[in-house]
């Protein structure tokens, strides 16, 4: 099979000659793919209840095979273009260009198919054969769509960056800036661009700068960011069909441009680091641009944060622009080595400070655009409200157009309020990061919700926080609109009871008592005034603090409703003040092993008095023993933190408890014991139990949270 | 039939071929000689079309080369620097030619190895230069091209293995009525192989022809007269050069030798003798008659 695009011979050799780095990684990832399985569930084992497994967090190691050996392969096997001799050979051969350099990139892309298609044979047979663990499949195929994408992107841009230079030390470099230097600039970008324009998502605002999109750029940077600030979200370049589509639509231009630039690539490019300076001067600059990023960002920090007299930031982005410069033209002289070309790189220097000081006031000018957005209420036609975390309600009311006009005035009020706090610098980056959660400020309970302002031009969300009376107001304009408030009472069924998990008791509830539990949640809601449900379900409640299952791990239920084909994750929020009933039935299902769990807390801290303990680190060689007391029921307050030296406190605090049952005075307090000696090394022993405790005993120790 | 016209080729703007036109004729032994930089291996890229023009074009049997599978496939070019599949044996290579050309004859590769006396399950990185060569040359010959292309192909062979891999060109452009364009800096080695020459100079042909016609069709005479003459006793003939020396004169003349002869004795001569003309000096007086001073130049060719 022979055209003008592809050749099966052609395709044969080239699987011959890629077929060591092929196997190589198809062994390396199937291994440890293997390992890693096998590990999950030799440690299920020994768990009562079994664990559910997504697809991709057991199969990540393929991330290895578009970042190491796809474009390790693109590599191995078109490197005949950086030598004069291999790149006349192959050119002299009988084929079109085309049918060459189109059946050597199936063949790596075989070997990424191969791959993937063996890691996904691997994890569905091992967690088949095993009764210990359970698979969940819905991510499996986005997540196998993702990975087989970025795959071919990456290589399509290695591919990209062989048929511009000549050399391996350019093919390298100019691949990782043609993967990298795009979403860093952007990524940047979208950084700069939030700080300013605190009350609107950038990445709604200008999708293209969501460094998620691009999984094949996107994933090792928002790796790398989540680890700082969260900015970014790393699984859902793995999971989400949308970054797939979009790295795959990258990975086509990417590609067909690599083929173009193979076709007219010239074979005495060969040994050359570019065809052209030009092109070479292109490199160099874009490299500069990059390296220039990090004074750019101190810069504007030093502007939004009004400390652009600070001597200390002065010198900072002159050392960090020092660097840059200095990079840039040892970039110049690696790439080369002729250092009479350090002078003609002169004025790229130039061109790149000046194209970073354009980064710099596009941030500027459009975060400000953003941020300046504040309709009035006349010109809103309509309004939807959301939170930040879309839920199971939420994602049908924040559809519902709400085009009541207090609604809308409220809303349009809100928004102004928001921004001329951001303005003010009361709020935003100085005092918190974001403000998408709600908060107190100033002693004032506030909620932030996402609310969608439609005007003739469409429609922009914002960030806007509401005050208690605010909140209040809004409530009842939208408890009008009847389709609005229907949407929060479509409780989904109780088959969506997923899951249920107690820490305190080291127990779980049964698939049965989680279902009663919900029974009784479902009742509950739908006596409750509209506002208290209504904040409840939106997940922005800020009058009752914490919720009862999400305080102190304590444990949750979640259900996982579907809907139109789109699962959601839903916890209960169980507020004892609005949930009283549903709040007893879970403490007595908490409680239900408590005495005997206390009797044994109190037996072995009794046989650790006067020993020498360690609570700091768990490697240590000898006796561990760690502790934590939390009052869980009411939240307003908290105690101070204990170690294993307070043995003694501890146990008089347990003589003084009992299992709680929410008798008037009595605070329901968490208490939990982890013991583990090293020499005995199936010697460890773990206690949770929710004990109540009268307050006038507690009083002492209790601190107030805010 | 191999035609170039006007065919350029820059590079960073030196012109490495300038407005070269040539025709090859199926079933000849085509020699390219020139020094370094001259453009021959330029020339051969081109036709086998790693290169693309930049001017003008090559076509054989008047299709374009550039981008042209089904010519490629009549084609095998012996470069001057020999390149060969990682870690690749003899036989791997074999299989890899094989697959892309129809008319790879796999019994004489067997024996061309034997001839030859390469170890073709050694690795051909771990052969000497000649060796490399030899199996570059042999892989070639198996593969029953219509059309041969050596660069530089001799360097490195001893005589006798020369004198072999001479023997089978011959062979094949005798029976397959393939053609062969050999480069070389050495005249020398081209004349008694070649059927027709071209000199290259910086790009630039500056003479073609037969080898025949070039031997055969100027002679060098000396003669001697026992009366005084001047240029003007032998306006009868195609002079290229004279020169006189007392009574002796010196003369490279064009044309068949019974007629220069006969036209020679009409004029009563002391003395006349025929000398012989090595290739070098038919190339370096026809260059001067036609305007260029080769001297340097062919003698380096001569000396390679």
């Amino acid at each position: 099979m022979t055209n003008r695009f592809f050749s099966f011979r052609l395709f044969k050799e080239g699987l011959r000659q890629s077929r060591l780095v092929g196997l190589i990684g198809l062994i390396t990832v199937v291994a440890f793919t293997l390992l890693i399985a096998v590990g999950i569930i030799a440690d299920d084992a020994t768990y009562v209840h079994y664990q559910t497994y997504s697809f991709y967090t057991v199969s990540l190691v393929l991330i290895a095979q578009y970042c190491v050996f796809s474009p390790i392969m693109v590599l191995y096997l078109f490197r005949y273009l950086n030598r004069r001799d291999s790149s006349d050979f192959y050119h002299t051969i009988p084929h079109k260009r085309e049918a060459l350099h189109l059946s050597y990139f199936a063949a790596v892309e075989f070997w990424n198919v191969v791959t993937t298609l063996a890691v996904a044979v691997t994890v569905i047979g091992v967690y088949n054969l095993t009764p210990y663990a359970t698979l969940q499949y819905t991510t499996m195929l986005p997540f196998l769509f993702n990975m087989l994408v970025a795959q071919f992107a990456v290589a399509a841009s290695v591919l990209l960056a062989m048929s511009i230079t000549g050399t391996g030390f350019s093919n390298l470099l100019v691949a990782l800036m043609i993967i990298f230097i795009p979403r860093i600039i952007t990524t940047s970008m979208a950084s700069m661009i939030q700080n300013v324009c605190v009350v609107a998502d950038i990445f709604e605002q200008v999708p293209l700068l969501d460094p998620a999109l691009n999984i094949a750029a996107g994933l090792p940077i928002t790796c790398v960011i989540a680890v700082f600030n969260g900015f970014g979200d790393p699984v859902r370049c793995l999971t989400d069909p949308i970054c797939g589509l979009y790295t795959l639509g990258l990975g086509m231009i990417t590609f067909a441009a690599a083929i173009f630039l193979l076709h007219r690539r010239k074979s005495e490019t060969a040994t050359k680091s570019s065809p052209a300076r030009w092109l070479q001067a292109i490199y160099r600059i874009a490299f500069g641009a990059v390296l220039g990023l990090p004074a750019v960002a101190v810069l504007f920090n030093a502007i939004i944060s009004d400390d652009i007299g600070d001597i200390g930031y002065w010198i900072g982005i002159f050392a960090l622009l020092f660097g840059a410069i200095l990079f840039y033209f040892l970039f110049e002289l690696i790439a080369t080595r002729k250092p009479k070309n350090l002078l003609t790189a002169i004025p790229g220097m130039f061109i790149f400070l000046a194209i970073d000081a354009v980064l710099l006031m596009t941030c500027f000018g459009l975060g400000h655009s953003i941020l300046n957005f504040t309709p009035d209420a006349d010109d809103l036609d309509y309004i939807t409200i959301s939170v930040e975390d879309e839920n199971y309600f939420v994602a049908n009311a924040s559809k519902i157009h709400i085009e009541d006009s207090e609604a809308k005035a409220i809303a349009a009020e809100c928004l102004q309020d928001t921004v001329y706090k951001v303005k003010q610098k009361v709020i935003g980056r100085h005092r918190y990061y974001g403000i998408s959660y709600n908060y107190y400020l100033d002693g004032q309970g506030y909620t932030a919700l996402r609310i969608g302002y439609n005007t003739a031009m469409g429609t922009q969300y914002r960030y806007v926080m509401l005050d208690s009376e605010q909140r209040q107001a809004l409530t009842a304009a939208v408890e009008t609109d009847q389709n609005y408030k229907d949407c929060f009472y479509d409780f989904p069924s109780e088959d969506a009871v997923v899951f249920a998990s107690f820490a305190f008791g080291g127990d779980e509830l049964s698939h049965d008592e989680a279902k009663t539990l919900y029974r009784s949640y479902v009742a509950e809601a739908k006596t409750l005034p509209f506002d208290s449900w209504y904040g409840t379900a939106l997940s922005c409640h800020t009058d009752y603090g914490y919720s009862f299952t999400t305080r102190s791990d304590l444990g949750c239920v979640v259900l996982k409703p579907t809907r139109d084909g789109k699962e959601y994750n839903m916890t209960l929020n169980i507020f004892p003040e609005l949930f009283p009933k549903t709040s007893r039935v879970l403490t007595d299902m908490v409680n239900r092993d408590c005495e005997r769990q206390m009797a044994d807390m109190k037996a072995l801290l009794t046989s650790l008095q006067g020993k020498t303990l360690n609570n700091d680190d768990y490697s240590k060689e000898g006796e561990y023993l760690n502790m934590a007391i939390e009052p869980i029921v009411p939240n307003e307050y908290y105690l101070r933190g204990v170690d294993a030296n307070d043995i003694h406190f501890v146990l008089t605090l347990l003589a003084q408890s009992e299992p709680f049952t929410w008798q008037e005075d009595h605070v329901a307090v968490g208490i939990a014991a982890n013991y583990y000696n090293t020499a005995e090394s199936k010697s460890e022993r773990n206690y949770h139990v929710l004990v109540g405790i009268p307050y006038d005993v507690l009083e002492p120790y209790l601190v107030p949270t805010e | 039939m191999i035609e170039a016209q006007n065919l350029t080729k820059l590079f960073d703007g030196y012109a490495a071929l300038d407005q070269v036109s040539c025709t090859i004729p199926d079933g000849c032994i085509y020699g390219m000689v020139g020094s370094n930089g001259a453009g021959k291996s330029t020339f051969l890229r081109v036709l086998t079309g790693i290169y693309k023009a930049d001017g003008g074009c090559v076509t054989i049997d008047g299709q374009p080369t550039w981008e042209n599978p089904a010519l490629k496939q009549q084609m095998m070019f012996v470069p001057d620097e020999l390149y060969f599949l990682p870690a690749a044996n003899l036989l791997r290579m074999k299989d890899f030619y094989k697959n892309l050309f129809p008319t790879f004859d796999e019994q004489r590769f067997h024996q061309l190895v034997e001839a030859f006396g390469l170890p073709a399950k050694k690795p051909i990185g771990t052969f000497s230069k000649g060796m490399k060569r030899q199996a570059a040359i042999l892989l070639a010959l198996s593969a029953r091209p219509r059309i041969l292309l050596f660069d530089e192909t001799f360097d490195g062979l001893d005589p006798m293995m020369r004198k072999l891999v001479k023997s089978l060109i011959c062979n094949d452009v005798a029976e397959r009525n393939a053609t062969a364009i050999i480069t070389s800096h050495s005249l020398r080695e081209l004349e008694d192989t070649c059927d027709r020459l071209v000199l290259l100079h910086k790009g630039d042909v500056v003479l073609q022809s037969e080898v025949t016609d070039l031997k055969t069709g100027v002679s060098k005479v000396q003669a001697a007269f026992g009366y005084e003459y001047s240029i003007k006793l032998f306006d009868d003939l195609d002079l290229v050069s004279f020169s006189k020396s007392g009574s002796v004169a010196n003369i490279i003349v064009r044309g068949e030798r019974e007629e220069i002869q006969s036209k020679i004795l009409a004029k009563n001569p002391l003395l006349y003798e025929v000398l012989p003309m090595t290739l070098e000096e038919v190339f370096l007086y026809e260059m001067t008659a036609m305007g260029y001073d080769f001297s340097q130049v062919l003698e380096e060719l001569s000396h390679d």
